[in-house]
């Protein structure tokens, strides 16, 4: 504003009278002085970062993060650098890199789909500062692999499949054989086959979409996804999420006796919501297999523990239809239709790895709370 | 419970057990519903001796019925996920209230939505001025659901004997589907609905704002194979202000078909028969359903 103001005063006072010019003067002095004394004020009425970053500690998750709005981008790099030094003094206080850490990834996750160009945000870019500056001061440990894990699933969920993939191969060699990263790597590659071409996740930009070109094999992100499920199953043979999602892939690259081995190894799981997909995928299986009846059951298996599910309605209705019963298949889209709106852990479940964002979240915070 | 009505499938499913198909279209009387176009334009005046069907590769005896005399079941199908929000959805609003504005007293309209959620907003009726108030009050968001949608508008089909249209309207790709391409075309294949999917082409860009390279129509060879199993046609609206002519054409096309009716002879009763339909006296393209189940 000042720039301008100077600007438009300089051709004006080139050209007018020579009252106006001096009056043109005043204008554009008063106008720097206000300017000034207003970026002066808010920046003396700005709590410091050391204090945004304990605030955050003391878990005033909201109010801390309101207070980070308030610093300049350009800034926040250098007092990310300052709090750092200050953390690497005798005795070292790596708690305070950890906590900014927190802070900005916590910044970032709230940007959620509104950043733009969303590839490129400034809070991510600090937080991932700070983790170098972490892992020259120690060995990698559960914080690192939380913030690893964190910040992957959330790039699933904008679809920004590569930055994911990127981030879970730089986890993966700190932590070379960790089930976790392995499960969110195989998501990742899983998901993205939702997409026939991959969609750049920037909004439309004059009602142009963006999408990168070209159709990607499917098929290699299915046995991709495969062999990072098997690994994950070799060190954890307990995983239920990934034994589920091993068999839904199968079962999308035809092999429906090794899926049907594997959702039955999944429906062992105590967790209501895996369970819920086992019965849903293992239905599916069932059907192509030729087992209508059993597929049935196993839908209805999953409608009694989360009854207002869309996908074991359209897909015992869909059933129906093909065991040639037009009436009760419409019965059952009926009843769909009856059901108040809920989300399906199905549609969660397409996000990949992101399901797990608030849960991982909650992990960083509780680490960093004072 | 919620789950009676499931439990009650599971019943019928196992009492079916491994006995064939009973699918049936009215074995009696079949109906074809065919649109003869010269390759752009639907034409008219033609009557029963224009046509040849053949039933399994046997010549049938056919007899026109008349279109005026046939009530109409509309299901208009609409996505309202994310990506339809703003300008689009006001043209997409202003196209379907003018479909409904078109009907005859004796035809029946629904309103279905879906994002990632399929909604029945109004059921099948002739009350087009309480679908015209529901459809005011529509909202938008989330992920599209297009495969589950397509075959939810076919299941509400049932066993009626009306002509069913499905104007099912998209922009986007399907990203939240549980059914998959195959099993919804198996289901538009044993239907007697007709299915008109109405599809905006988009504009391509390079990533970074480089200079648009193609026009592209999201999901499009499942929105034609939609069409082609039930002898419908994919209707493309080369942008936003062109959805409400898209929507026009499918009414004036619908309007425009032939409805042939014939009692099967000569050919086995059960399983799939394969119907096809041909002009005897002229040149033209013939649309019609591929074939249909009997018991």
């Amino acid at each position: 504003l000042v720039i301008l103001v100077l600007l438009l005063g300089t051709v004006v006072f080139r050209t007018a009278w020579p009252g106006a010019r001096r009056a043109l003067l005043f204008l554009t002095v008063l106008g720097v002085v206000l300017t000034s004394s207003a970026i002066g004020q808010e920046t003396r009425s700005r709590p410091s970062y050391d204090d945004v970053v304990q605030q955050y500690r003391r878990g005033h998750y909201d109010d801390a993060l309101s207070e980070l709005r308030r610093f300049p981008d350009g800034r926040l790099s250098d007092e990310a650098d300052a709090i750092a030094r200050r953390a690497m003094a005798q005795p070292p206080r790596l708690e305070l890199i950890e906590s900014a850490i927190a802070l900005h990834t916590d910044a970032y996750l709230r940007e959620g789909k509104n950043l733009m160009p969303r590839g490129l945000s400034t809070q991510l870019a600090v937080a991932r500062r700070l983790i170098d500056r972490l892992r020259r001061a120690r060995a990698p440990g559960p914080f690192e692999k939380c913030w690893y894990l964190l910040v992957a699933a959330q790039l699933q969920a904008l679809n920004e499949f590569q930055a994911s993939e990127e981030h879970l191969s730089e986890a993966r060699r700190l932590f070379p054989n960790d089930a976790d990263l392995l499960i969110a790597a195989g998501s990742g590659r899983e998901v993205r086959t939702r997409f026939k071409r991959r969609p750049r996740a920037n909004p439309p930009v004059f009602g142009v979409r963006q999408l990168e070109t070209g159709s990607r094999d499917m098929r290699d992100d299915l046995e991709s996804a495969v062999k990072s499920f098997r690994e994950a199953v070799a060190i954890a043979p307990e995983q239920f999420e990934a034994r589920l999602r091993l068999g839904r892939v199968l079962y999308l690259l035809g092999d429906l006796d090794g899926a049907a081995r594997e959702l039955e190894l999944a429906r062992k799981t105590q967790d209501q919501v895996l369970l819920y997909l086992a019965n849903l995928f293992a239905a599916r299986v069932e059907e192509d297999r030729g087992h209508r009846v059993v597929a049935a059951d196993f839908y209805v298996a999953a409608l009694k523990i989360h009854a207002v599910g869309q996908a074991p309605y359209v897909g015992l209705s869909e059933l129906l239809y093909a065991d040639a019963q037009p009436e009760p298949s419409k019965q059952i889209i009926q009843q769909l239709f009856d059901q108040p709106l809920a989300p399906d852990p199905w549609v969660i479940y397409l996000s990949g790895a992101s399901w797990h964002v608030p849960a991982l979240l909650n992990q960083i915070r509780s680490r960093v709370r004072e | 419970m919620r789950t009676g009505a499931a439990l009650f499938a599971l019943m019928l499913i196992a009492q079916q057990g491994s006995t064939p198909q009973r699918f049936t279209s009215g074995v009696e009387l079949i109906t074809v519903d065919v649109l003869v176009t010269d390759g752009r334009k639907p034409i008219s005046g033609l009557t029963a001796s224009d046509f040849e069907i053949r039933d399994n590769d046997v010549v049938q005896q056919i007899r026109q019925l008349e279109i005026s005399q046939l009530p109409l079941d509309v299901v208009l199908a609409l996505d309202v996920s994310k990506s339809v929000e703003g300008v689009r959805f006001r043209h997409l609003r202003e196209a379907a209230a003018s479909i409904i504005k078109r009907l005859r007293p004796e035809d029946k309209v629904a309103l279905a939505t879906f994002s990632h959620q399929l909604r029945l907003l109004a059921p099948l009726t002739s009350d087009r001025g309480r679908v015209a108030r529901v459809l005011a009050d529509v909202t938008t968001g989330g992920e599209t659901a297009l495969r589950d949608a397509a075959f939810a508008s076919v299941a509400l089909r049932g066993g009626e004997s009306s002509r069913a249209l499905v104007l099912l309207f998209t922009d986007g790709m399907d990203t939240a589907s549980f059914l998959d391409e195959r099993h919804v075309l198996e289901a538009v294949r044993r239907s007697d609905v007709i299915m008109y999917p109405v599809a905006v082409r988009l504009r391509v860009a390079e990533p970074f704002g480089r200079p648009i390279t193609a026009s592209t129509v999201e999901d499009e060879e499942f929105l034609r194979a939609l069409a082609n199993e039930s002898g419908g046609r994919l209707m493309v609206a080369e942008g936003d202000r062109d959805i409400g002519r898209a929507f026009a054409r499918v009414l004036d096309e619908f309007n425009g078909r032939y409805v042939l009716a014939y009692t099967p002879s000569g050919v086995g009763k059960g399983g799939w028969h394969r119907v096809g339909v041909r002009l005897t006296s002229r040149k033209g393209t013939v649309t019609a359903r591929r074939g249909y189940f009997a018991r």
